[in-house]
C-alpha cells in the first residue's frame, strides 16, 4: 500500500520528465530521497504507511517538481547560430545574383540549398549520443569503405581538377571532410592510454588525410590533417590519454613538424618552384591568376570595385572566384564582410564547443567546426591571391554546387545536434567514487564550530 | 525557478556552502540546511533537485554515484573549482549587503551632521 503512494508520485513526476534517458536517472535520485526520508520518520516511530505518505508529502508537488526537471533536463537549441547560417545562405543566393558566372545554375544551386538545409535538420534531430555509442565500432569499416570507394572513382577513371564537375570522384572527394569526425568518434571509445597509444594516432592521421592525394587535392589534404591535429590536441587537453598536457602536445606536434620538414627538403625543387611562383607571380607565367587577384586587390577602395575589365574577366568564369568577383564589383569591404562573417561563426560555435559538458561531444564539435572553418579561410586566402594551395574547396553555405554545400550543412548539422543534445549526453554511467576521499564533518558548538576531516576505508 | 545566473545568490549560495565542507546527497543537504540554520530554510525535495541540477550545468558542482545502505546507489554532490570561486564571491556580495542592512537598521550618526 505505501508501495503505491510512493509508486504513485514517481509516476506522476515521470510523466512530465519528456526524454526517457533523463527520466530514468531522476526518477532513481527521487526515489532513493523517498526512501532516506521514510526511514526516518520510520525511525521516528510512524507506521510504514504513515511514513510512505509523510515522505512523499515532503517532496512537494509531482507535477511542478516534474515540469521544472523537464525543463532542466531536454534538449536545448543554440537558435543563434541557426539564425547565422540561415543569413548566411539568404546573403550568398543574393550574391550569386551579382556574379555574372557562365557556370551558375540558379535552380542547381536552389536544389543543393535545400537538399544542404533538410540534411541540417535531420542530422540537428538527431540523437548523437545513441548514434555514437551504437556506431563507433563501425567506424574503422565506414572510413575502408570511403578510401576503396574513393581509390576506385579516381584510378579507374583518371581525373584532373579541371575536369567534369559531377564526376564520382569529386562527390567522394567532399565526403572526406567527415573523416575529422569518423576520428573523433573513434577517439570518444578512449582507445588507449599513454604515450603509445597517442602516438598510434599519428599514423591514422596520415592515412585519413593523404587518400585524397590521389585526387589530386592538396587542399582536403591540409584541411583534414590539420583538423584531425587539432581535434587530437583537444583530446590530449581533456585527459584522454591519462598523460600531462605537456607530453601530449609535444607528441601530437613535434612528429608532424619533423615529417613535414623532412618531406619538403626530400621534395625541395617542386616546393621551391611552388613557392616562387606564389611569391613572385610576375616572373613566371604560371602566376597568372595569382598576379591578377593581387593586382585587383591592390586595386580595390573599401566600397568601389575597378574597372580594369579585362584583368577579371577570367574571376566570371570560375565560380571559386566568388569573392573576388563580388570585390570587382563592389569593393574591398566583400573580403572584410567575408571574414567578419567566417571569424563570427567560428567564435560562436567555438564559445558553445567549451561550455559543453561531454566531453566526446566536444571532440565530435571540434571535428566538425575545423574543417568548416579551414575551408572558409582557404577560399578568402585563395580570393585574395594569398594562398598557396591554388585550388580551394568551396565555400561553406554560400558557394556553388550541390556536391561541395550538402556536406558543409551536414557538419553544421553535426555541431547543432551536439550543442542540442549536451544537456542529455552522458560519458556512459555515472561516475563512481572508487578511491576513498576525505570526510569534513562540521560540529556546531556554544562557542564555535568544530570541524573534522577524515577518511573512510 | 530563476536562473542561477550571475552568481550562486540566496539558496544556490547556501547549497554551495554546504557542499564546500562535505560531499553530500541531496537528503542530506536538506537536512543539514534544516539544522544550521534552525528550522528557517525547510527545502522541499521539489526545489533542491532542480536547482541542484541548474548548478550542475553551470559546472559550479559536479555529481557521482556511491553506495547506500541495503545495496542502493545514491547520488552525491561535489563543488568544482568554479563553484568555489563563484561560492566566495557571491558570500562577499552577501557580507556587504548585511552590512549595508544592519547599518540602515542600527541607525547611526550621518557624516557632516
Amino acid at each position: 500500500m505505501e508501495r503505491d503512494v510512493i509508486r504513485t508520485y514517481l509516476h506522476s513526476v515521470g510523466r512530465e520528465i519528456r526524454w526517457g534517458r533523463a527520466r530514468t536517472y531522476l526518477l532513481r535520485e527521487l526515489s532513493d530521497h523517498i526512501a532516506d526520508q521514510e526511514g526516518d520518520f520510520l525511525d521516528q516511530g510512524l507506521s510504514p504507511e504513515e511514513a510512505a505518505a509523510r515522505a512523499v508529502e515532503e517532496m512537494g508537488d509531482p507535477v511542478a517538481v516534474g515540469r521544472e526537471l523537464d525543463r532542466l533536463h531536454r534538449p536545448q537549441t543554440r537558435w543563434e547560430i541557426v539564425l547565422f547560417l540561415v543569413g548566411i545562405v539568404f546573403v550568398g543566393l543574393v550574391l550569386h545574383g551579382f556574379t555574372n558566372s557562365h557556370f551558375y545554375n540558379g535552380p542547381e544551386q536552389y536544389l543543393g540549398i535545400s537538399l544542404g538545409l533538410l540534411g541540417m535538420g535531420a542530422v540537428w534531430l538527431c540523437d548523437y549520443p545513441r548514434l555514437l555509442r551504437k556506431g563507433r565500432r563501425w567506424v574503422p569499416l565506414c572510413f575502408l569503405l570511403l578510401v576503396l570507394a574513393f581509390a576506385a572513382a579516381c584510378l579507374t577513371a583518371p581525373l584532373s581538377r579541371s575536369a567534369l564537375p559531377g564526376a564520382p570522384g569529386r562527390w567522394l572527394l567532399y565526403l572526406f571532410l567527415f573523416v575529422p569526425l569518423l576520428f573523433a568518434a573513434w577517439l570518444s571509445a578512449r582507445p588507449g592510454r599513454g604515450l603509445p597509444s597517442l602516438l598510434l594516432c599519428h599514423p591514422v592521421m596520415l592515412l585519413g588525410a593523404l587518400v585524397p592525394a590521389l585526387f589530386p587535392a592538396l587542399e582536403v589534404c591540409a584541411i583534414l590533417y590539420a583538423s584531425m591535429l587539432l581535434v587530437l590536441t583537444a583530446a590530449v587537453w581533456q585527459g584522454f590519454f591519462s598523460l600531462k598536457r605537456r607530453t601530449g602536445l609535444l607528441a601530437i606536434w613535434v612528429p608532424p613538424c619533423l615529417l613535414t620538414g623532412a618531406f619538403c627538403l626530400r621534395h625541395a625543387a617542386l616546393f621551391s618552384q611552388r613557392f616562387q611562383t606564389f611569391l613572385h607571380p610576375d616572373r613566371d607565367g604560371a602566376g597568372y591568376l595569382y598576379a591578377t587577384l593581387r593586382s585587383l586587390r591592390d586595386s580595390l577602395s573599401l566600397f568601389q570595385g575597378t574597372d580594369t575589365g579585362y584583368r577579371v574577366t577570367a574571376l566570371y568564369h570560375d565560380i571559386s572566384l566568388m569573392l573576388a568577383n563580388l570585390a570587382s564589383r563592389m569593393g574591398s569591404v566583400v573580403f572584410w564582410a567575408a571574414l567578419l562573417c567566417i571569424l563570427l561563426f567560428f567564435f560562436l560555435c567555438a564559445r558553445r564547443i567549451l561550455a559543453l559538458q561531454s566531453a566526446s561531444g566536444r571532440l565530435l564539435a571540434w571535428a566538425a567546426l575545423w574543417p568548416l572553418f579551414f575551408q572558409g579561410i582557404l577560399y578568402w586566402l585563395g580570393n585574395l591571391g594569398c594562398s598557396p594551395l591554388s585550388n580551394v574547396l568551396p565555400l561553406p553555405f554560400v558557394s556553388y554546387a550541390p556536391a561541395g554545400q550538402i556536406p558543409s550543412f551536414l557538419l553544421a548539422g553535426v555541431l547543432l545536434s551536439v550543442f542540442r543534445m549536451d544537456t542529455l549526453a552522458r560519458e556512459g554511467p555515472f561516475p563512481t567514487r572508487l578511491t576513498p576521499r576525505s570526510h569534513a564533518a562540521s560540529i556546531p558548538l556554544p562557542g564555535g564550530r568544530l570541524h573534522i576531516e577524515y577518511r573512510a576505508n | 525557478m530563476p536562473r542561477e545566473k550571475h552568481g550562486p545568490g540566496g539558496l544556490g549560495m547556501l547549497l554551495l556552502a554546504l557542499l564546500a565542507g562535505q560531499d553530500m546527497y541531496g537528503y542530506q543537504m536538506i537536512e543539514a540546511l534544516r539544522l544550521r540554520s534552525n528550522q528557517v530554510f525547510a527545502l522541499k525535495a521539489g526545489t533542491l533537485y532542480p536547482l541542484l541540477h541548474t548548478l550542475e550545468q553551470q559546472g559550479w558542482v559536479s555529481s557521482y554515484d556511491d553506495g547506500a545502505p541495503g545495496s542502493r546507489v545514491r547520488r552525491y554532490y561535489r563543488i568544482t573549482p568554479q563553484g568555489r570561486a563563484a561560492l566566495e564571491e557571491q558570500k562577499s556580495e552577501w557580507n556587504a549587503y548585511a552590512d549595508a542592512v544592519r547599518g540602515v537598521l542600527e541607525g547611526g550618526a550621518l557624516c557632516g551632521a
